[in-house]
């Protein structure tokens, strides 16, 4: 299964690649803003990881632009976020988030987060 | 808890009214946790998020239109269920399809009702998501890098972080200058962020722990709850240089022990961020900023000079900073890389020089020039590419002086326009310590001495703000590095007036204005009338001077009364390889830097004369320039001694003092891979080191600068035996 992690850390990509790795994944995208993922993104992508600010385009404007597309509307979104303030949450998922997990997260917790995700992909 | 469906909450909205807040609140809490349940259709959550947020704004009366909000969210609501029905529709289409559906109860989804004080809908993941305690960490007091850390992670980590640390500072900056600029503070809020987060999953729990301190003051600004007012700005200046501590720690731990330090003002700094009140720097934030800074992108002007750089500073200058990926190495293994690469080219020349390869056996060994040939090309290539790799960008020792020139201004009492421009270029890594002390020297020249102060501006009738600028190029296998202010120039008098008070000359008598300026570079000299702790202390210039002429610069200046001045500075490409003409002087051969001829020639007896107080003189096409003849100066045997036997080449360390070397004989142009004297001798006079030549001997490179001073004084300077007897 190929995830497209977008992150303006090329550390945190590597993290959130990391553990995707542990868990069992191993096909890969990865984009460094909003905007250099919509680029990515294709129907072959079928779990999106975003962080939530970055420059040019951010985790919410990518995932808003994403639902527009025909082939982005069903792709689960998680966005890798540093603060779980709901107003915040309650905004990106408005955008087309579907969940978040808080830095720094355990590949467990991603696990579960990307597994209560999958079925409801259809 | 009642469980609650989205039909249940649909149905319970439209019953609500505006004034209902416990209730409103209720449904907000039930609505949000419904709106991350995995078992509500993906189409249907944006909806049920936007109901849980309208709410929200009823709940925490961030709504001036209660009525209009509410039945927004009734809205949002309704269309939630209408697009679960619709998912559910599709579901048993694709059912009866005979394809298998996991889930498809959405519509009767429950989740509890719940009271408004539970915690977040998810709960945080690891249980370190809380920042460390950082506050009642002890200066000094020491850590461990965590065990089990990724190093290489780590070591990406720094080098990440020192980039975004870099971008924030630059950023910080240009607020001083526009405090409203939203994408700068979003800049600065970003690094702290991703420092943050990224520091939290590698156990770097102090480092995170501050990184959120910070990011929370400039989160305040982002939100505009506070202004980026001075005392907001020293806190964040600092927080950037608490980070670059922090940093660099990590980086030395990670070579060494492996031991954190905590560095100095660390408690104290989160404190004073945690308790930031704008209020109490009212009176600084009245105080105009007095720092702008603009940096113009690479202008199409030195377009040209960058076509004319040479491939070693293109091919790096494409690298550019979107993410790629890099490897650290140590500096040292790269150095030795590189000096083996040129013993390389030296040693490959040696066998294209071979007369089996090159000679009149040439023809015999066809296919092995062939071969040689093509050998020759790789080893270039290879040389271009090694060098390159040692070039870095001055963008970082631009900011830094970005940096310094906020401090400086705010000291001198200066406003001042900071414009840096040609960051891009590239320069050896080598170089970068050693021009930047002098160009921190020139830049506080600069603004406490360089601009008048705003009123004095002012009645000049110029802007109170004055400007410096920073620029850097390639032009012809050069960088040029140009600081120019647009403040007072130098004065021309008082430097004459100085200079004699001082002994350095005894009149102007038949001086050009650039050979005054230079004046300023002599030992002891200072201009300023007022010794502050900035600059003036009289010593600076000559050690600007020494400094770029120990990596085989030249600095030129330029000044117009009342206009300003421009100090220009002109570097090799890289340090690794001198572009020379060989040439010989009796038994000796020397290297003289290209960069320093003007041209050579054979000369007429017409052309020579010795005029008294100056010594021997040459006279071309008007000007009379000194000569030096090379075998006298270094005390060489064998020479020619009549100039029109031998040739005369003229020589300059800048553009003003030419000088005239007599040579034997030009032995052609050579590229060569300096090396210190040291290496053998030590230092000697006139001479900046050696090189091994193709054939496996030794050159002596020249210092021209020396030489022409050298040869003004009529010293000589014998070579030391062992150099003889090396070459």
């Amino acid at each position: 299964m190929k995830f497209l992690v977008v992150d303006d850390s090329a550390t945190m990509r590597r993290i959130v690649v990391n553990a995707l790795q542990r868990i069992g994944f191993n096909e890969f995208v990865e984009a460094g803003d909003g905007q250099e993922a919509l680029g990515k993104y294709d129907e072959s992508v079928k779990f999106v990881i975003t962080d939530w600010n970055m420059p040019n385009m951010s985790g919410t404007e990518f995932t808003k632009a994403l639902r527009e597309r025909p082939d982005g509307r069903d792709v689960p979104v998680l966005m890798v976020t540093a603060r779980s303030v709901r107003e915040d949450i309650l905004t990106a998922m408005e955008a087309g988030v579907n969940n978040y997990v808080v830095k720094p997260f355990t590949p467990q917790v991603l696990k579960e987060k990307i597994d209560a995700l999958l079925p409801a992909a259809a | 808890m009642t469980p609650l469906t989205l039909d249940d909450a649909a149905a319970l909205l439209v019953q609500l009214e505006p004034t209902d807040q416990e209730d409103i609140a209720k449904l907000r809490e039930a609505l949000a946790d419904l709106a991350l349940d995995v078992q509500v259709p993906l189409a249907a959550q944006p909806l049920v998020a936007r109901a849980a947020r309208l709410l929200g704004e009823l709940a925490d009366h961030r709504t001036d239109d209660r009525e209009a909000t509410l039945a927004a969210a009734n809205v949002a609501l309704d269309d939630a269920v209408t697009a679960v029905e619709a998912a559910e529709r599709r579901a048993a289409a694709r059912r009866d399809g005979g394809e298998a559906r996991a889930s498809s109860a959405a519509a009767t989804t429950t989740a509890p009702i719940v009271v408004p004080e539970m915690p977040s809908p998810v709960a945080p993941a690891a249980s370190s998501s809380t920042p460390a305690p950082a506050a009642t960490v002890v200066d000094g007091s020491v850590d461990t890098v965590p065990d089990d850390s990724d190093l290489d992670l780590l070591r990406d980590f720094i080098i990440e972080s020192v980039e975004c640390v870099a971008n924030s500072e630059a950023a910080l900056l240009t607020l001083e200058a526009s405090p409203d600029d939203a994408e700068a503070v979003n800049t600065v809020f970003r690094a702290f962020h991703t420092v943050k987060g990224t520091s939290a999953f590698l156990g770097l729990h102090r480092m995170a722990g501050f990184a959120h301190e910070a990011e929370s003051l400039l989160s305040r600004v982002r939100d505009r709850e506070i202004a980026y007012t001075s005392g907001c700005a020293e806190l964040s200046l600092r927080s950037v240089d608490m980070l670059k501590a922090m940093l660099a720690d990590i980086d030395r731990a990670l070579a060494g022990d492996r031991r954190l330090v905590v560095p100095v003002g660390y408690s104290a700094l989160i404190a004073a961020l945690a308790s930031y009140d704008p209020s109490h720097d009212a009176s600084l934030a009245a105080s105009p900023h007095s720092v702008a800074t603009t940096s113009t992108a690479a202008e199409s002007g030195d377009d040209t000079a960058r076509r004319a750089a040479p491939a070693a500073a293109t091919a790096g200058a494409t690298t550019g900073t979107t993410g790629d990926s890099t490897v650290r190495v140590r500096t040292d293994r790269l150095d030795r890389l590189i000096d083996l690469i040129g013993e390389l080219v030296i040693a490959e020349s040696m066998i294209a020089g071979d007369p089996l390869v090159s000679g009149s056996a040439g023809g015999v060994h066809h296919d092995l020039a062939r071969k040689v040939t093509h050998a020759g090309k790789i080893t270039r290539e290879l040389q271009e590419l090694a060098m390159s790799m040692r070039m870095v960008p001055l963008r970082t020792m631009f900011s830094k002086l970005t940096r310094l020139v906020r401090d400086v201004a705010i000291k001198a009492g200066k406003q001042v326009e900071f414009v840096t421009d040609g960051e891009d270029t590239e320069i050896d890594r080598n170089m970068v310590d050693i021009l930047g002390d002098p160009l921190v020297h020139m830049v506080r020249n600069a603004i406490d001495h360089g601009l008048e102060a705003p009123d004095q501006r002012e009645a000049a009738g110029k802007a109170r703000q004055g400007q410096v600028r920073l620029s850097a190029y390639h032009a012809g296998g050069n960088v040029v590095v140009e600081l120019r202010d647009d403040g007072n120039g130098l004065d021309r008098d008082r430097i004459i007036r100085k200079a004699i008070e001082k002994g350095l000359i005894e009149s102007d008598k038949g001086m050009s204005d650039s050979e005054i300026f230079a004046l300023i570079f002599a030992p002891g000299f200072s201009t300023a009338d007022t010794v502050t702790d900035l600059s003036g202390r009289g010593v600076g210039m000559d050690v600007v001077r020494r400094n770029i002429e120990s990596i085989r610069g030249r600095i030129d200046i330029a000044s117009a009364p009342g206009k300003g001045t421009t100090f220009t500075i002109r570097l090799p490409l890289t340090l690794a390889v001198t572009d020379g003409m060989l040439v010989r002087v009796g038994t000796e051969r020397f290297i003289v830097p290209t960069v320093n001829i003007h041209m050579s020639f054979r000369p007429e007896p017409s052309m020579l004369s010795t005029v008294v107080g100056r010594g021997e003189v040459v006279m071309l096409r008007g000007e009379v320039m000194p000569m030096v003849r090379l075998h006298r100066l270094f005390g060489v045997a064998d020479a020619v001694e009549h100039p029109t036997d031998g040739l005369l080449m003229i020589v300059g360390d800048g553009e003003q003092r030419r000088t005239v070397l007599l040579v034997d004989e030009l032995l052609g142009q050579q590229q060569v891979v300096a090396k210190s004297l040291g290496e053998w001798l030590g230092t000697v006079r006139g001479i900046s080191g050696g090189a091994i030549l193709g054939d496996g001997r030794v050159g002596l490179i020249l210092d021209v600068g020396d030489v022409v001073a050298l040869g003004q004084s009529g010293a000589s300077v014998p070579l030391p035996a062992g150099i003889a007897l090396a070459a």
